[in-house]
């Protein structure tokens, strides 16, 4: 058999208790109201590092208990990053608007 | 066909384990091949979803005072309700996919019905928050006619912008804002539809005891496409409804 | 690991008399008959791109527009690109040669997915009814490109239909890759590890990759310009507030990483080639497979350059252009990594070699034309002129379409069964090869000098380029249609092989040819390495080849109708 075959962890994995999925549900509530707070605030430049950052704690949950990723294989937890990994690059469209304006090359005024 | 058919029956037939496919060793082979398809497809979804996600963040950084300003046409106890009514209904997935674990045949029965519940409110909450679009010419289009709130017209951190940006550029960047609004969580509502057509078709397979539902792989991939709806509105949320100033 | 130990078994049910009715072959799961389903549809529209082709090249004789109107000729290079892009290159070689071979290649009885692997053909021929639709319904005329403005707002051919053709196209390619992702973690043989995989799974690998990331991007673009044509709703509309620059960004957030996915699968493919026809190991093997995955990766950082003439940041502009230079070293390392391996090799000239020589004569230039392209001062003159033409097509003709045709041959008799003419097949390689020269080398010429991409009126000074590459065009064509025909009469008329007929090392010679449904008649336990090529064999090669590539005669008198009944049916 090929290497993960040997070293990946079964599906078959322990059923997460039901108390555990209720924790991690409560906590996206809180995590919820706390998103929600945040935006009463005045946290300035500060707010939406914050609410992103909250956002990526919920989604951290979710994918780690509900979707058990924990209990997953290697290769499962690499897909996980490698998909937001290329969104990342994706993103990168945003260097082109924010360095449009700082162009300045000596004869192109004219 | 018929010969073909044969001979997939027959490999079907041939081993041991009812539900492993021909192509396939052993169980363990097949729930990872399945598993590994499914995170496949997810990622496929993020990338699809990502698009429109790297259209909303070049606007939102081109047009940041009208993104804010627009925002507070939306509701946030609308959207705090429908995050609530996801995560409740991601919740509940979770227990549907544990009973199929467990082999638990009411826990399924149960956690789907509640998890179907829960995705038709989060529709009806969107369906309120779409037709009040409606009625305030938000809707993008011919008639869509865009208001300043009055806080940003007198708030004197924005006044001198928003005085500064002619009427009717006002008008198309607010209205950018709501054609991805309407995009983005159109896309998602689609999902969410597909979602409830996924999970009623499995609900009435286990209720009905088909052979498909001994196997609890089939609730497992939906659980994770469930999961993947939820965490794309948790990022819809704050984008949307929680500009902050 | 004696190649040769099936061969007694020839004439026994293989997968092409498993059932012979059409509904057969249309409801089929298997890998190997989706693949020649896949095969049909491409040849088809092979065909009608070609079409465009020729009308494009015929209206080039003259500098004054003899044939075409204005609006005919931008229909015609319209087709021509959205058919050979999303309907030829991109399925040709992953959908039709990987669907075939890599279950074979690495020991399995199908796909991860059989199912989904169906799904994905009927996706590709909606995709395909939709283009011919849109095509013979008046056309589309944006260029496969679709760029915004003209594309959502000014265009008033049916290019609804034709995103959706691309939309749907794209979705099979999506299922396509997803399945091979998994089929090869997950289904390979026993001892079968990664760097004992033949390199056209690791091609087939970071392609797979590819289009599982990329395509998406495109999927949902291209809905954004529907829902613009259609609804009004202008994410790109310059007039409501929208960029299409964002556009052109997104586009080529696939689109880049697409030309990998139609060159990729082709070097694989000449990996092996090279490999087999020069008996020798390959040379740097695991410098190959992760130069393909290197070229994967870098292909989705490079997408800005062909946008530096769009108002793009000048300073991405430099970022975007360094990077594309980075990519020609993993293709590089993959070159001298051919070379070195025929280097002092038994170098068999059949036609797959002669397809493969050609390849890399004609991928060398078209790579080091992209450097032309990759800097931005150079650009600067040259973006939008017959250079970016010549470029392209030395990378996907003269490439991708070079490495098909290379494979097609190399793996003919293991999918049929059955020995293409030889002497044609060297004919029809050396045709192509000239014949591509021909048609593109003065296109580069034509773009330096500075004539515009997509012009049918154009200044006398490009006459004589133009009709040469007319001409050559012609003998390309030529090149085209004949193996079109011996490769369909060999079907019927053509020497039946024994498994293994190029002595190859590799999983997919150790089954019969053509192979059983299930692909092997044991589960195949590998304990070699890859390439498993030795120098000294050459002494075991009989005089004449002939009697370990065909089967004797009277074999072939009384297991005579039985293949060719099922390849009827389907063709």
């Amino acid at each position: 058999m090929s290497e993960e075959h040997g070293t990946h962890a079964t599906h078959e994995h322990p059923a997460t208790s039901v108390f555990t999925f209720f924790k991690v549900y409560i906590a996206l509530l809180l995590l919820l109201l706390a998103t929600i707070w945040v935006q009463y605030q005045n946290f300035g430049g500060l707010a939406n590092p914050i609410a992103m950052a909250i956002a990526v704690i919920k989604m951290g949950l979710v994918m780690a208990i509900f979707m058990g990723v924990r209990f997953g294989s290697k290769l499962m937890k690499l897909w996980a990053f490698v998909g937001f990994f290329f969104l990342l690059i994706l993103f990168g469209t945003l260097i082109d608007y924010s360095s449009r304006e700082w162009m300045y090359f000596h004869g192109w005024s004219q | 066909m018929s010969a073909e058919a044969a001979v997939q029956e027959h490999a079907h037939g041939h081993g041991h384990e009812p539900d492993l496919m021909h192509q396939f060793d052993t169980m363990e082979q097949q729930n990872d091949a399945y598993m590994t398809g499914m995170w496949t497809f997810l990622v496929t979804e993020i990338m699809f979803f990502g698009g429109l996600f790297c259209a909303y963040l070049v606007y939102r950084y081109s047009y940041p005072t009208i993104f804010f300003d627009a925002h507070k046409h939306l509701s946030i106890r609308m959207g705090g309700l429908n995050t609530f009514i996801l995560l409740t209904s991601s919740f509940s997935m979770a227990l549907a996919v544990r009973a199929a674990q467990l082999k638990s045949r009411k826990g399924q029965l149960i956690w789907l019905a509640v998890t179907v519940l829960f995705a038709f409110g989060f529709l009806v909450v969107k369906y309120f928050e779409y037709s009040a679009k409606f009625e305030h010419h938000l809707v993008p289009g011919p008639y869509f006619n865009y208001e300043p709130t009055t806080s940003l017209v007198n708030n004197p951190h924005f006044n001198g912008i928003v005085s500064q940006i002619p009427g009717a550029q006002l008008q198309q960047w607010a209205q950018m804002f709501f054609v991805l609004y309407f995009c983005m969580t159109g896309l998602h509502g689609i999902h969410v539809i597909i979602g409830i057509i996924v999970i009623s078709i499995l609900w009435w397979m286990v209720y009905k005891g088909h052979p498909a539902t001994r196997y609890f792989m089939p609730i497992e991939m939906t659980g994770l496409y469930w999961h993947f709806v939820d965490i794309v509105w948790i990022f819809l949320y704050p984008l949307f409804y929680l500009i902050p100033h | 690991m004696s190649a040769t130990g099936y061969s007694a078994k020839e004439g026994k049910k293989n997968y092409l008399n498993n059932g012979t009715s059409i509904r057969s072959w249309l409801t089929t799961l298997d890998h190997k008959r989706i693949a020649i389903l896949y095969m049909v549809g491409v040849m088809v529209f092979f065909a009608i791109g070609a079409l465009g082709a020729t009308m494009i090249r015929l209206e080039l004789i003259r500098n004054d527009g003899f044939i075409l109107e204005h609006d005919t000729y931008n229909r015609m290079f319209s087709m021509h690109g959205i058919v050979m892009v999303f309907f030829v290159i991109i399925p040709s070689i992953p959908a039709i040669l990987g669907n075939f071979c890599i279950p074979l290649m690495i020991g399995a009885k199908d796909v991860a997915f059989p199912r989904l692997n169906l799904l994905s053909w009927y996706m590709y021929i909606t995709g395909g009814i939709l283009a011919a639709i849109a095509i013979f319904s008046g056309g589309v005329d944006t260029g496969w490109t679709f760029y915004t403005p003209y594309s959502s707002q000014f265009s008033n051919s049916n290019v609804s239909l034709a995103l959706f053709a691309a939309f749907f196209a794209g979705f099979s390619s999506i299922f396509t890759g997803l399945n091979f992702i998994v089929t090869i973690h997950k289904m390979r043989a026993p001892g079968l590890t990664w760097f004992r995989l033949p390199l056209f799974i690791w091609a087939q690998y970071a392609t797979s990759i590819i289009m599982v990331l990329a395509t998406p991007v495109i999927a949902i673009t291209l809905m954004c310009i529907v829902v613009e044509r259609t609804l009004g709703l202008g994410i790109f509309d310059p007039t409501k507030g929208g960029d299409p620059v964002l556009m052109q960004h997104m586009f080529w957030f696939y689109s880049h990483p697409a030309v990998y996915i139609m060159i990729v699968p082709s070097m694989g493919v000449i990996s092996e080639v090279v490999s087999c026809f020069s008996r020798r190991k390959i040379f740097g093997y695991p410098f190959i497979a992760f130069s393909s995955l290197a070229i994967a990766v870098f292909g989705f950082v490079v997408w800005g350059h062909h946008m530096f003439l769009t108002g793009q940041s000048a300073y991405l502009g430099y970022i975007f252009s360094i990077l594309s230079f980075m990519v020609a070293i993993p293709s590089a390392v993959k070159v001298f990594n051919w070379a070195a391996t025929m280097y002092k090799g038994h170098i068999w000239f059949t036609a797959p070699m002669l397809f493969a020589l050609g390849f890399i004569g004609l991928f060398v230039v078209g790579g080091l034309t992209g450097l032309f392209l990759s800097s931005m001062g150079t650009d600067l003159h040259l973006h939008d002129t017959y250079f970016v033409v010549a470029h392209f097509h030395y990378v996907m003709v003269g490439g991708s379409i070079m490495g098909f045709l290379a494979g097609i041959h190399f793996w003919w008799p293991k999918i049929f069964g059955r020995m293409y003419p030889e002497n044609w097949a060297k004919t029809a390689a050396i045709l192509v090869f000239l014949g591509f020269n021909l048609t593109f080398f003065p296109q580069f010429i034509l773009g330096y000098q500075g004539m515009p991409r997509r012009y049918h009126y154009y200044s006398a000074q490009y006459l004589p380029l133009n009709v040469l590459s007319s001409a050559g065009a012609s003998v390309l064509a030529v090149g085209y249609i004949i193996p079109l025909f011996y490769l369909i009469w060999s079907l019927k008329y053509g020497r039946r092989v024994t498994s293994n007929p190029w002595r190859a090392v590799g999983l997919e010679w150790m089954t019969s040819s053509p192979p059983p449904t299930e692909n092997f008649d044991h589960k195949p336990v590998v304990t070699w390495e890859a390439y498993d090529y030795h120098y000294s064999e050459i002494d075991d090669l009989p005089e004449e080849p002939e009697s370990m590539m065909y089967l004797p005669e009277d074999e072939d008198a009384h297991t005579h109708d039985k293949p060719e009944a099922a390849v009827g049916g389907e063709v």
